[in-house]
């Protein structure tokens, strides 16, 4: 009897445990959106909401990158000097050349892509761990940035403000980018073969490289592919606030990994699904930022709060690697 | 006893040589072409920082001075070690502007050591470590300053204002005494001053528009927006455009903006009528006299402590005083 009250209590504790790794987040996300509701009038409104998805535009698009290399098991983390670096190049051709809107886009994409591209070929060719690799470029094209900027503040021509302030139906130009990106990384990722691969090389490459998959061009595909988004983050980031600091995007690499990860992609590889998860990473580290100074709360108390659920994003997907709680 | 008698000569001629020779060294040692000043910036993420370092460099060439310069992006640690590094590459002094004053105390007790003299230049250093003089400026009575004197024109035409704080970073003692100067005026003055919202900008002009954008979803009608540094103005800008609300003095919706530094865009927004005062630092002046400092210092003479009392640029007196902005 008592072993049998045991088995229940284990399985009950099992559940509660799964419930909380599969929706423990989401049950977060609704409390939270519950609590600044309660507080604020002005909160749960349409355009709080197109606020809350303009601002996390930029970062998000860089998630979506990093949801691939992710995939594969690997972490890059020059995401954000590439963004950084990539931005001054856009703008270089903007200031400096006078090119079309869409061409310095198109330059600071390549030139992410670029460095996406350096860092797929060594993890990839050079078998260097992601770690290190990434820890390299993030310093070369930061320093490459400082060096090129003159370490200084570059403003952006006046032109960019059509970037900034344009709306279609009523939704900045920069939410339709993000979403087109998240709908394309979607579709790469489950309706390709590309796709297919990626996962198998994420949970096991070897036994992918066996099946006959080229498992170094896949992990390479999905560096240059995690590059070239970081590189358009960058350019839009810059073009929405017309500057760019010494200090631009400056360790938003935490950011975009943590809400990659809490929007479900696994730090170990071989998970992760863009819809929802890369809107839903970005958008909750967003209605913290958003929701606290809507409320009026202190400076101090925003970086807590992020902290604690980056924590319990981080705990839910060791927990579901692991199996269970050590 | 000839032995002995040469033996004397030589050693009182080998002294002799010794003590003159010494004198000379160090009479050659207090030329200005033989110091080397070691110069650590934190970072060059505003104009004022630019002023300071470009100022530091051409009073080091007009005093026939050599320096060497590093510059820590605001990275602590690293200005640590570069701080090392300039007092194991024979700095004979060494003008430090700390990313974090309490941080950079442990390099400074290396300078203290190895009899290397500091001065230190626009932020305090903490507890524990000597130097031979501080160039800071009275942070806290400037932006007491300026917001009385929003204050005075608010009782005279019986404005109040919601106010969005905009915070610089939590661990930078000039944001935190530009936050106190703040609360002192606004905390007095509770039917003046509302402030709505706090935002955590960590120096980052991406948290400054996004602290914006979402303070105005819950108080549409805020109508001041104070920054604590001129760095941040231009994403301040960008934003209040992005919401339409970036107007001039006197045209109805116009959004008062109140800053700190002296930057040229900033002088230059006052005289076209949008931005309502800034409190500047003589960042020009600052970095003269650190540079002064640290050669008087080497050259073993008195050094004192300096505090820059400011001044206001509004557009009552921005042509009377010909400043023009750095």
């Amino acid at each position: 009897m008592e072993t049998s009250q045991a088995r229940k209590d284990a399985i009950f504790r099992k559940k509660l445990v799964d419930t909380f790794c599969n929706y423990g987040i989401y049950i977060i996300f609704l409390i939270m959106i519950i609590y600044f509701s309660v507080q604020s009038t002005g909160f749960l409104s349409l355009s709080n909401a197109i606020t809350v998805l303009q601002l996390s535009s930029t970062l998000g698009i860089s998630v979506v990158g990093m949801f691939f290399v992710l995939i594969t098991g690997g972490i890059d983390i020059s995401v954000a000097s590439n963004m950084y670096f990539s931005a001054v190049v856009g703008t270089t051709l903007l200031n400096n050349l006078g090119c079309p809107l869409i061409l310095c886009f198109v330059g600071s994409c390549l030139s992410g892509l670029l460095i996406g591209c350096i860092n797929g070929f060594c993890v990839s060719r050079l078998k260097i761990v992601p770690f290190i690799t990434t820890l390299a470029t993030y310093s070369v094209a930061k320093g490459l940035g400082l060096m090129f900027t003159n370490q200084q503040m570059l403003f952006l021509d006046a032109k960019v403000r059509v970037f900034s302030s344009t709306r279609i139906f009523g939704i900045p130009l920069m939410v339709y980018i993000f979403l087109a990106v998240v709908i394309l990384g979607h579709f790469v990722l489950t309706k390709t073969q590309y796709g297919r691969q990626l996962f198998a090389c994420g949970n096991n490459l070897t036994g992918a490289n066996k099946m006959g998959i080229n498992g170094p061009r896949v992990v390479f595909i999905a560096y240059a592919i995690c590059g070239a988004l970081a590189g358009l983050a960058g350019m839009v980031n810059a073009a929405r606030l017309s500057v760019i600091n010494p200090n631009f995007a400056q360790n938003d690499e935490f950011t975009v990994i943590s809400s990659a990860v809490i929007g479900g992609a696994s730090l170990f590889g071989g998970k992760g699904k863009v819809i929802p998860g890369a809107i839903i990473g970005i958008v909750m580290v967003q209605v913290i930022s958003n929701g606290l100074t809507i409320i009026g709360a202190s400076a101090y108390i925003q970086n807590i709060f992020k902290g604690l659920i980056i924590f319990v994003a981080v705990m839910v997907d060791s927990i579901k690697n692991n199996g269970d709680i050590h | 006893m000839k032995k002995r008698v040469f033996s004397a000569l030589m050693a009182a001629a080998l002294t002799a040589s010794m003590v003159f020779g010494t004198v000379a060294a160090s009479a050659e040692e207090k030329s200005n072409e033989d110091i080397t000043i070691g110069i650590s910036m934190c970072a060059i993420e505003s104009q004022m920082w630019a002023e300071y370092q470009s100022t530091m460099h051409a009073t080091c060439d007009e005093m026939g001075v050599k320096y060497t310069e590093v510059i820590a992006e605001n990275d602590t640690q690293k200005q640590n070690q570069q701080i090392e590094n300039l007092i194991s590459g024979g700095a004979d002094a060494i003008v430090i502007a700390p990313a974090d004053g309490e941080a950079v105390v442990a390099a400074i007790k290396k300078c203290n050591e190895a009899g290397v003299p500091v001065v230190m230049a626009n932020r305090a250093a903490g507890e524990g470590a000597e130097v031979v003089g501080t160039v800071t400026s009275d942070n806290e009575a400037m932006v007491q300053r300026e917001l009385e004197y929003i204050l005075e024109k608010a009782k005279k035409d019986g404005t109040k204002y919601k106010v969005i704080k905009l915070v610089g970073s939590l661990t930078d003692a000039n944001a935190i005494a530009r936050d106190n100067g703040f609360n002192a005026v606004a905390d007095e003055n509770p039917d003046v001053f509302d402030v709505v919202s706090e935002v955590a900008t960590e120096w980052k002009g991406e948290l400054a528009l996004a602290g914006i954008l979402s303070a105005f979803e819950e108080n549409p009608d805020i109508n001041m927006i104070f920054s604590p540094s001129d760095a941040l103005l231009p994403s301040i800008i960008s934003g209040l455009q992005q919401l339409d609300k970036y107007k001039k003095v006197g045209e109805e919706g116009h959004v008062t903006l109140v800053t700190f530094d002296g930057a040229k865009d900033a002088v230059d927004a006052i005289k076209e009528g949008y931005v309502d005062v800034v409190s500047v630092q003589d960042a020009t002046n600052q970095a003269k006299l650190c540079i002064e400092a640290a050669v008087a210092a080497v050259k073993g003479e008195e050094v004192d402590s300096m505090t820059d009392p400011g001044f206001e640029v509004t557009a009552d007196n921005v042509d009377e005083l010909g400043f023009e902005g750095y």
